[in-house]
């Protein structure tokens, strides 16, 4: 019985420490993302106006264009088979990107591998890190991108 | 036992159970087999990310990992003894070199029995190992040496070991270990199984004898069992944190003496064993797997 008690006392308190843990760093990283927001808010405004500088320069010729718009599809292995990916774009940036199919990558392995799509849209490129914990099926989803953006470029 | 109006005696009986388990097994492997290595990359991720004082995330890994122990604390650890892979494939190489050996008429190598009770608490020092790894920040140099890592690609068709010879080897050095022992890895090795058995297992569904019943002398429970359980009481609230339900106490006792907690409720009734797999099965698939 006594060795029940320690077990479930011992379960209960690591839980504790990991919640306090939590509760502490995210006081300690709020004040870092309300400084962080406010540059991130600037830089969003000067991406914007750069965009529609770079459109009114495509428009009229001076500048080239990084992609011709479209979409176009990639495909490249992950852990246990073909990742197959549809890449979105304008004429200068990444859209959209959908996974159209994974069917040899594991269930929780695969959802943590995902999150690498919303690094590359953020990136604009798809030179980022893989996702640690979930690197096969990262890096196919990566290598599906990196083809379909070739392909966006050499049309 | 009777199966279709048929009475079996006891010895069709047990294999008949060990039929099931192996069925068992084999629909976990080919259906979910990465319940294991998801589950510990939920261990590793929890440590890296307190290593690197960044917001521990409820992620895909976290709710397997918390699923499996919830599992586990209401139902013992009969995920270890019937739907992880790589204990499965353990149990496998096992009865091949048993088979093996029994055809050469050589009596299968075992490990002592003496020895054996110590050498558990090893799992102990590989989960230590691994999450201190974690913590620091170093576990991405470990690429290329996890053994689990070689397994899972092997089983997802993937051969490109290139990278991965150390991983390979230790898994060659696992798999002998299992053949020469009873679940080698899971009992000595495995830091999954080291989390597991430091769980507040609930007593309900815990294997017990009744002391009163048992004749003087026997222990051939204990004596046969493959996990080095000194099998609780029935009058007691004892956990057993090894015991992952394999039931071999339950075949070799003359008294017919092994039950769980719940009245008239043995624990390795066929219809228990199918409907907690059912129950794991579901549960997993709905965390992700």
């Amino acid at each position: 019985m006594r060795d029940m008690i320690v077990r479930c006392a011992t379960v209960i308190l690591m839980i504790g420490a990991i919640c306090f843990y939590n509760q502490q760093t995210k006081l300690h990283l709020n004040a870092d993302a309300i400084a962080k927001a406010k540059v991130d808010a600037q830089n969003e405004e000067i991406e914007a106006q750069n965009r529609e500088i770079l459109a009114a320069q495509a428009a009229s010729g001076e500048v080239e264009a990084l992609y011709t718009p479209g979409t176009y599809e990639g495909a490249a292995q992950g852990f246990g088979g073909e990742i197959q990916v549809a890449v979105t774009v304008d004429e200068f940036s990444i859209i959209s990107i959908e996974i159209l199919s994974a069917n040899g990558e594991d269930g929780a392995y695969f959802a943590t591998a995902k999150a690498i799509v919303d690094d590359i849209l953020e990136a604009q490129s798809s030179g980022v890190d893989t996702i640690s914990g979930a690197t096969f099926s990262s890096t196919g989803i990566k290598n599906a991108v990196t083809l379909a953006l070739q392909e966006a470029k050499n049309k | 036992m009777k199966i279709f109006g048929k009475s079996l005696n006891r010895k069709q009986e047990m294999n008949l159970r060990a039929g099931v388990r192996a069925l068992i097994q084999v629909i976990f492997f080919i259906l979910a087999p990465s319940i294991f290595t998801s589950a510990f990359s939920g261990v590793k991720y929890l440590f890296t990310t307190i290593g690197m004082r960044e917001i521990v995330e409820v992620n895909a890994f976290i709710k397997v990992l918390l699923g499996l122990l919830l599992y586990t604390i209401i139902f013992g650890r009969f995920f270890c003894g019937y739907a992880c892979a790589f204990g499965s494939m353990g149990d496998l190489f096992r009865y091949a070199y048993k088979s093996f050996c029994k055809k050469l008429k050589k009596k299968p190598i075992s490990i002592s029995k003496k020895v054996t009770p110590a050498l558990r608490y090893i799992k102990y020092i590989v989960l230590f190992a691994i999450v201190l790894t974690c913590f620091l920040g170093a576990y991405g140099k470990t690429a290329g040496y996890s053994p689990w890592d070689v397994f899972s690609m092997m089983r997802a068709g993937n051969f490109a070991f290139s990278n991965y010879i150390p991983a390979l080897v230790l898994l060659v050095l696992i798999i002998i270990g299992m053949c020469l022992e009873d679940r080698f890895f899971c009992r000595f090795l495995c830091p999954m199984g080291a989390v597991f058995s430091m769980m507040p297992i609930l007593p309900f569904f815990t294997i017990t004898r009744k002391r009163e019943n048992c004749i003087k002398g026997c222990n051939a429970c204990n004596n046969n069992c493959i996990a080095d359980v000194q099998l609780a009481d029935s009058d007691k609230y004892e956990v057993r944190g090894e015991c992952f339900q394999c039931n071999k106490c339950v075949g070799v006792c003359p008294k017919q003496n092994i039950h769980t907690k719940i009245p008239k409720l043995r624990g390795y009734e066929i219809w228990f064993v199918a409907l907690r797999a059912l129950i794991l099965f579901a549960f997993m698939k709905a965390l992700g797997i």
